[in-house]
């Protein structure tokens, strides 16, 4: 009986343990690099020759740090553009978007594409790049591939437009989503009746969190100066700054809790089975990881803040107003998938 | 005169950019000074990235290109430089760190114009050799403070013998406080220190051993009781 029960104690405990754990999160992440390799290969086949070759670029390019926040054509961006894609090769694209982010990451993704069509209507259109107006809008959207789509060597997808830079590097079944930008503006808008924040749970988390420490607390995670604009954006790769704010281990559990759940936000766009083993990463950093808040802690203002752990670098910057969001997700050691493309 | 046609023309294409962008307002109206300091042992880097925005860019080219030829020279780049570097101060524990340019990238004035452009500097200051202990370095940015916005962070240094502790600022980031902890490089052991190094390990090693075997016990045990099970 003992024997029996120590028996079924080691195969739960065998069946729980970490080596377990990791197998069939890599037996995850390797269908979910099928899966979206697949998507992209279907994409490829969607393209006439001419397309084909706009859309592909060699993995050690310049082209993996081409992408910014700015509208064309005040950022001329290559890739293949949406707008200049039939409605099939459209579906296409957006499949394998739908495929590679995580559920609620592609409807951020979606939010955020409608907003800048909402920018774009609210602006009164634009004239495209052969005309004088900035260009954006849902369909001011350019898909690159930084490398061939492959299971087995490394490659980026590259997503963007004007309030929106995704930059998926996968390597087997391997990811990384650094670095990216999730941005906003407007930052509420209404569709069809339904109001739509595309970056609301990243603000009304981190609110909530600075209202739930006691004054020592805020004392450690408010910067005493404005920050006016991401200080790691678009243009400032391969750089860490010191950190800033209260040390998360110094937080209690509920108070880390919320600190994870607002780190979900970013992490969380890419595909779960990419999104869990990083959280539980970066989660293995408490002892390192900051939270920085500036400006006023009222609901509803506009205020900066930054997560910062030896992996992980998000900042979420309001441009002068809360109707103007840029964020920032990096990871400072494997930006661009520099760490995992190695391996 | 085309040179002149060409700029007006410009002008008035960004002007258009710029109200039909107004709703997209990406650092229209201001000068982004953005800094960062790292701190190393013998030595301080400061760069410094200057975005003008489309409706600075007149009155942050006029500074630059002073013969309004629509080229911007190596002389009035160097200028340029001289002037934002001679609004910048650097000290150390009180004494000033001269500031010297290491390299500077301007961007075509058809990218400044439409507000993407920046202007990269990058300077540095020999550091004097520092006691072990704390010290601050301080940072001040006075260039156009008339149009700007300001960043100034502190970077991780790349040396362990330096440990950013805190970063204090205005609020405007105009002038940046870094506190800091320097570290000498460890002293050679003594021969004492030696001696004690090879005893421990060859007490580790032993221990090393021990612990083998006795690890190699424990897996025979736990395959035995595998096998009775």
């Amino acid at each position: 009986m003992v024997r029996l029960a120590a028996l079924t104690l080691g195969i739960l405990a065998a069946l729980t343990s970490t080596p377990f754990a990791q197998r069939s999160q890599t037996t995850a992440a390797a269908d979910a690099t099928r899966q979206i390799v697949a998507a992209a290969q279907a994409v490829v086949a969607t393209l006439d020759e001419s397309k084909k070759a706009r859309v592909q670029f060699p993995f050690d390019s310049p082209q993996k740090t081409r992408w910014s926040n700015l509208p064309s054509p005040m950022y001329a961006r290559d890739g293949i553009r949406l707008a200049d894609l039939t409605q099939p090769q459209r579906d296409a694209v957006m499949k394998l978007m739908s495929v590679a982010l995580s559920r609620e990451g592609y409807q951020k993704a979606l939010d955020i594409m409608k907003g800048d069509e909402v920018l774009r209507t609210q602006s009164g259109g634009n004239a495209g790049r052969g005309g004088r107006g900035p260009s954006f809008g849902e369909l001011e959207y350019y898909l690159a591939f930084v490398g061939a789509p492959s299971t087995t060597t490394p490659w980026t997808l590259m997503f963007g437009g004007h309030h929106l830079g995704i930059n998926l590097t996968m390597a087997g079944p391997q990811a990384t989503l650094a670095p990216s930008l999730p941005a906003a503006q407007p930052a509420t808008f209404t569709i069809e009746g339904r109001t739509v924040r595309p970056l609301g749970d990243e603000n009304d988390k981190a609110f909530v969190l600075i209202n739930a420490l006691d004054d020592k607390q805020r004392a450690q995670a408010i910067i005493g100066s404005k920050v006016a604009d991401l200080v790691l954006g678009p243009t400032q790769n391969g750089r860490t700054i010191a950190p800033e704010g209260i040390r998360v281990s110094t937080l209690s559990a509920q108070q880390q809790m919320m600190v994870w759940e607002i780190v979900r936000e970013w992490v969380g766009i890419s595909h779960d089975a990419f999104a869990e083993p990083r959280m539980t990463e970066i989660r293995s950093h408490l002892n390192d990881t900051y939270f920085a808040w500036s400006g006023p802690i009222t609901k509803g203002s506009a205020a900066y803040f930054r997560v910062q752990g030896p992996t992980l670098h998000i900042e979420y910057a309001p441009q002068g107003n809360v109707d103007h969001i840029h964020t920032i997700y990096r990871d400072p050691t494997n930006d661009y998938g520099s760490a995992i493309a190695k391996k | 005169m085309v040179r002149r046609l060409r700029r007006s023309s410009a002008a008035a294409a960004a002007a258009a950019l710029l109200c039909s962008v107004n709703l997209s307002a990406h650092r229209m109206d201001e000068y982004l000074q953005a800094a960062r300091i790292g701190i190393e042992p013998g030595r301080v880097d400061v760069e410094l990235y200057l975005t003008p925005g489309m409706a600075v860019f007149d009155s942050v080219i006029a500074a630059i290109d002073r013969d309004r030829d629509g080229i911007v020279s190596a002389v009035e780049k160097n200028d340029y430089v001289s002037a934002v570097l001679g609004a910048v101060t650097l000290r150390i524990d009180d004494r000033d760190l001269p500031l010297k340019t290491i390299a500077a990238t301007f961007p075509e004035l058809d990218a400044l114009r439409r507000g993407q452009g920046i202007i990269q500097l990058r300077a540095g200051a020999a550091l004097p050799a520092l006691n072990d202990g704390a010290h601050e370095l301080t940072f001040r940015n006075s260039h156009r403070p008339d149009v700007s916005v300001y960043l100034a962070n502190a970077l991780v240094p790349m040396s362990g013998r330096i440990a950013i502790n805190a970063q204090r600022r205005d609020h405007a980031q105009i002038a940046l406080a870094i506190d800091f902890t320097a570290r000498s490089e460890s002293k050679p052991a003594s021969i004492a220190g030696w001696f004690a190094a090879a005893v421990a390990i060859v007490a580790v090693l032993i221990g090393g051993g021990h612990i083998t075997r006795n690890a190699r016990r424990f897996h025979r045990a736990m395959r035995h009781r595998t096998a009775t099970l």
